[in-house]
């Protein structure tokens, strides 16, 4: 089923703080237009294992690959360049500016004007019309001109989830995007991840498992800092071996 | 969307053209001044622009960016220093530039310098990049005496403004208009840098520059670029103070100079795009002025700078913008009383203040303090003679200033007592 490479790749990945080895060796793919779960127990390494993805810390031993190529030790904004983009656990957007400039500074690298001072950005008509409708999809559009640290959380939370996009990566990294939630803006952040993104591939940590089970069609187990199981969602429930780590904890 | 675009507009256009119509006004008054002046005012608003320009250089850094550099006095002093020695070279006929482009000069060697320091300042933030700053800062400062050939060593450097086209530049006139065209177009451009995409980068780096590199943004080196700009405009301000003073020396790279700017960005308010114009164009005029009648000026402007960080941390401007956003006009009116007391406390509490310095300084330095029959100094002070041992001289400043901080929070709380919740978290934010 799972044919051609894989868009991302670890390979027997490890990571040390110190003495202390949180990640033991993980191997994990997710591939082109999957929407991939990782789970595990608190302090399973979730949130190592993917600030190391996106290139805040570099893997002590073993390679992760992205569309082919290695990326462990390129530094974050080059990795995002190739094609990948994350939002936070931790609401991480520039209070300062309003909704719409948090998208324009996401977009603008797109149309070539990082660092330039030649014009005004509220007049560059491409990355108005990309910010518009990123904006757009993830229905602030009523918010453009509020300032990102005015806006509700669940409207952060939305945010954060357009400035993953952003950059238009074929994989986006959500780290627990609704945490924090009320089941009901829970809800309208699930719908609007199926919804944005499509055709893009799409791994997430997240510690509510309906959310999990409703939104992924595959899943990897993170326990011990290994991969324990990895397959879709009816084989993981039936895992002997993730039901005796994870979920039979949860299940006692 | 429409509708709320139009809407927006609609609320928004009142300001924008009310903030047209003040600024107009405020050139064309800038304009008008010179003719209204006596020699020595012209001579001070000269400084007061430059030391505008100054202030609102250094607050691209800390206002976009959140850095925040003590070393500014190194990129205005490098531009001083580049400027005269192009007006010494044009004296010389060794060059041939006419005297309003040479600011130019301080301009590019701001940049030059800016490369050099931004570079390694702008790999780190917060206390460490204020560390680097300084850091260079000081070794221009010990190196520039030892350095006579470039720094002109203990006497410093000085020429002279060679006409150009029928303008002799002789007056002081002819120096303020020069002055006042390059201010102008420098703090338009910086106004505009605001709102181009660096600019707004430059933003997003002071809120959060994790973000901008998971953004796929070389963050050191946007930086280094806001850094640059920052040093530029610095180093363009300094030019015009050589043309305006025409000689430098090497006490301009002195540590203080790096803090005043500090002092007159915070005073003004920092997180406002006037608050540095404001804060140095009054900062420069209270030095200016009270230099004249007392010594203890630097103490006065060092008292005021603690009070409004500790107090009114948002800074003159700050404080304008929060109460235009919150008051209304028609709630003035009731707001009198307890505006009038803060006022007052105020007012007590710098007379005391000022009263107890003055008298400890003159106990302190003045050699002909005359010693009375009892042992005791007396000191003539606002008209009168104080015995230094009487309680009268002690007590009525320590009453004014206790008088005056009651009154003040008195006054303080009322307000806030009156002032919607919003208002209180801006101010405290």
């Amino acid at each position: 089923m799972m044919t051609g490479e894989p868009l991302l790749e670890l390979r027997n990945v490890h990571k040390s703080f110190g003495q202390v080895e949180i990640i033991r060796g993980a191997n994990l793919s997710v591939h082109a237009g999957e929407r991939h779960g990782l789970i595990g127990p608190n302090g399973a390494g979730k949130s190592t294992l993917f600030n190391m993805i996106c290139g805040l810390f570099n893997p002590s031993r073993g390679e992760i690959r992205f569309t082919g190529r290695r990326i462990d030790g390129l530094t974050p904004e080059r990795i995002n360049r190739l094609g990948l983009g994350r939002s936070f656990q931790i609401t991480s957007l520039f209070p300062r500016l309003s909704a719409l400039e948090n998208l324009r500074i996401a977009v603008m690298p797109r149309f070539g004007v990082r660092l330039s001072v030649l014009c005004r950005l509220s007049r560059h008509e491409g990355v108005n019309a990309r910010a518009e409708e990123l904006l757009h999809a993830v229905r602030l559009g009523a918010r453009r001109d509020v300032p990102a640290g005015e806006l509700s959380y669940s409207e952060q939370r939305a945010l954060e989830i357009a400035l993953a996009l952003a950059s238009d990566p074929f994989l986006i990294l959500l780290d627990e995007p609704t945490s924090g939630m009320s089941r009901e803006e829970a809800v309208h952040v699930i719908e609007l991840i199926r919804r944005v993104a499509t055709g893009r591939a799409l791994l997430m940590v997240e510690h509510d498992m309906d959310v999990v089970f409703q939104l992924c069609d595959r899943l990897s187990v993170l326990v011990d800092g290994k991969v324990i199981a990895s397959g879709g969602p009816e084989d993981i429930r039936a895992n002997s071996a993730v039901r005796e780590a994870y979920l039979g904890s949860l299940a006692a | 969307m429409s509708a709320a675009t139009a809407s927006s507009t609609r609320t928004r256009a009142p300001t924008v053209h009310w903030s047209r119509v003040v600024l107009l006004v405020t050139v064309l008054a800038l304009v008008a001044l010179p003719t209204v002046l006596p020699h020595r005012a012209i001579a001070m608003v000269t400084q007061m622009q430059i030391a505008a320009l100054f202030a609102l250089a250094f607050n691209i850094l800390w206002r976009q960016t959140r850095l925040l550099s003590f070393g500014h006095a190194a990129f205005f002093g490098i531009g001083m220093f580049a400027t005269i020695h192009i007006m010494r070279a044009v004296a010389a006929r060794s060059a041939f530039l006419p005297l309003p482009l040479l600011p130019i000069f301080g301009l590019m060697s701001g940049l030059v310098l800016g490369v050099i320091v931004g570079f390694f300042a702008t790999a780190r933030t917060g206390t460490y990049f204020a560390m680097i700053t300084l850091a260079f800062a000081e070794i221009i400062h010990q190196l520039s005496p030892q350095w006579e050939g470039i720094f002109g060593g203990e006497s410093g450097l000085s020429s002279m403004r060679m006409a150009w086209a029928g303008l002799s530049f002789g007056s002081d006139k002819e120096v303020y208009y020069l002055v006042l065209v390059w201010c102008l177009a420098a703090m338009a451009t910086i106004h505009y840098f605001t709102l181009t995409p660096l600019g707004r980068l430059a933003f997003a780096l002071g809120d959060n520059e994790q973000r901008v590199r998971f953004l796929g943004y070389n963050a050191p080196l946007a930086k280094t670029f806001v850094f640059i700009v920052s040093a530029m405009f610095t180093g363009l301000a300094g030019g015009l103070l050589a043309i305006a003073n025409e000689n430098v020396d090497h006490t301009i790279f002195r540590a203080s100079l790096s803090g005043q700017v500090v002092i007159h960005t915070f005073i003004g308010g920092a997180g406002t795009f006037l608050g540095p114009i404001v804060g140095a164009t009054a900062m420069t005029m209270f030095s200016s002025l009270a230099a004249d009648l007392t010594r203890l000026w630097v103490l006065y402007q060092g008292l005021l700078f603690i009070a409004m960080v500790m107090y009114l941390p948002q800074g003159i401007v700050g404080l304008a913008v929060d109460c235009a956003a919150h008051w209304r006009w028609r709630e003035l009116g009731p707001r009198l009383p307890s505006l009038l007391a803060v006022l007052g406390g105020i007012i007590l509490l710098t007379a005391g203040i000022v009263f107890i310095a003055e008298f400890l300084a003159a106990l302190a330095t003045n050699p002909f303090a005359r010693r009375t029959d009892h042992g005791v100094l007396t000191v003539a002070l606002c008209g009168a003679t104080w015995d230094g041992a009487a309680l009268a001289t002690w007590l009525l400043p320590l009453c004014s200033v206790a008088g005056g901080v009651i009154l003040t929070r008195l006054g303080a709380a009322w307000l806030s007592h009156a002032v919607p919740a919003g208002v209180q978290q801006t101010a405290h934010g």
